[in-house]
């Protein structure tokens, strides 16, 4: 039994989501310039970069983190989006108030909110919607993503690796009892719903 | 020389413009959001030189240059490095990471006035060159007095353009767009991005990806070409 529990330590930490480059130097590009142009808002947006940066970092420490940070590091995250892409991403957020007694993988809704904007919004010319919405329903807590785009579920780059890492992250620390699927929910609309459930697997 | 900025990003052109502003050499003439509006802006404003980003919405960078005839030096300008390589192969002057350094930015400028000089040198010999006019090439200690008409292929090599004629590959410091500014085109085509064969040369064509095509010269060299000068070959050489 300890014996699988490491094993199942060593492949969880091979599994952790890492902090995509593109976004990093996007990131930074776009604050130089806003050094002159705007220069309170350039502070605000290091200081939004250092707080994922910093989450990055200590990820390694813990199995899963209050919902509530995880929460703060995807409304940094979007805020730094939103600076890039200006009117061309719209952000929504729309949270349960009992969502804060959960517990979630560290950086996943952030990497499934990045999916979202890197196949969706940022492939469009006019832009497009992100908008996370959570709900609590049979003491789960379900998280839709919603944004614009379509998923071609043939594609690889769009069911790729980071899809397959989340499943496999969820498999290892919940078991049966959390899941995650990934469907156009119209015909300009891609859902990714993820559910967690209270506990993880000890 | 003309410049024009591709990104879709506002505040990445605008750092651009800001860390370009210090060179009154280079001139900003236009902006483009996306591939399509740069494809008409390039049409227009005739750049000498373009800064341009890899991912864009729409069209990216590379499929860009795919559509473009003018053939302006092309300078790219990204976040991330796994691009490189197949920049080094579209034949691009330089190419910048973003957030893009000042110093970095500096030789980048140098290598764009570089070019510019040596279209005005260029431009003293104005006249066009005939096929049977002979031209001089020294590469280090070698010389020849070569006649047009026998040189197979010129092929861009960063700075250099390698000229193939009989058994020699001598090196000159040209660039392709100087040459194919001066040769006569309807002997010398412009094949791609990276050369220009000698038709009187070809041996045989077949078909290749992408519409493209393959052309075999005499002498043994291939060369492909790209799906947009394919087309234009097309077009000059049927009845």
């Amino acid at each position: 039994m300890k014996w699988e529990a490491s094993i199942n330590e060593i492949e969880l930490n091979k599994l952790k989501s890492q902090l995509n480059p593109h976004f990093m130097f996007n990131a930074m590009n776009s604050i130089r310039a806003l050094v002159d142009e705007n220069p309170g808002k350039s502070k605000d947006a290091i200081t939004q970069l250092s707080n994922i940066l910093r989450n990055t970092l200590q990820m390694g420490k813990n199995k899963v983190i209050a919902f509530e940070e995880e929460l703060k590091i995807v409304n940094d995250y979007l805020a730094l989006e939103s600076i890039r892409y200006e009117e061309r991403l719209k952000t929504n957020v729309d949270i349960h108030p009992d969502s804060k007694q959960f517990y979630v993988p560290p950086l996943m809704i952030q990497t499934l909110v990045e999916n979202g904007i890197k196949h969706g919004v940022s492939k469009l010319t006019a832009g497009g919607t992100l908008e996370i919405k959570t709900d609590i329903r049979e003491d789960k807590l379900y998280i839709f993503i919603r944004n614009s785009g379509q998923v071609d579920p043939q594609k690889e780059t769009d069911s790729g690796f980071g899809i397959k890492n989340t499943l496999q992250r969820l498999q290892l620390l919940y078991g049966k009892s959390a899941s995650m699927k990934i469907s156009n929910e119209d015909n300009k609309t891609v859902l990714t719903e993820l559910v967690i459930p209270k506990g993880i697997v000890e | 020389m003309k410049a024009l900025l591709i990104d879709d990003e506002r505040l990445a052109r605008q750092e651009l413009k800001s860390l370009l502003a210090p060179y009154p050499e280079i001139q900003i003439i236009g902006e483009a959001n996306n591939a399509e509006t740069a494809i008409e802006s390039i049409k227009q404003l005739k750049p000498d030189v373009i800064f341009l980003d890899i991912q864009m919405p729409g069209k990216n960078g590379f499929e860009l240059l795919e559509e473009i005839s003018g053939l302006p030096e092309v300078v790219f300008v990204t976040a991330y490095d796994e691009h490189a390589i197949r920049a080094f192969e579209v034949n691009a002057l330089d190419y910048l990471l973003k957030p893009v350094q000042p110093s970095r930015l500096a030789e980048t400028v140098k290598k764009i006035l570089n070019k510019d000089s040596s279209v005005h040198e260029t431009k003293e010999q104005t006249q066009p060159l005939n096929d049977n006019d002979q031209v001089f090439v020294k590469d280090g200690e070698k010389c020849w007095f070569v006649k047009l008409s026998d040189i197979r292929l010129f092929e861009s090599e960063g700075n250099y353009v390698r000229v193939h004629f009989e058994k020699n590959r001598p090196l000159i410091l040209r660039s392709l767009n100087n040459l194919d500014e001066r040769l006569n085109n309807r002997t010398f085509f412009r094949a791609s991005r990276k050369h220009i064969i000698n038709l009187k040369w070809v041996e045989g064509i077949e078909n290749w990806f992408n519409g493209g095509l393959m052309v075999k010269l005499r002498g043994g060299e291939q060369v492909e070409i790209s799906r947009r000068q394919a087309a234009k070959l097309k077009d000059m050489m049927s009845l």
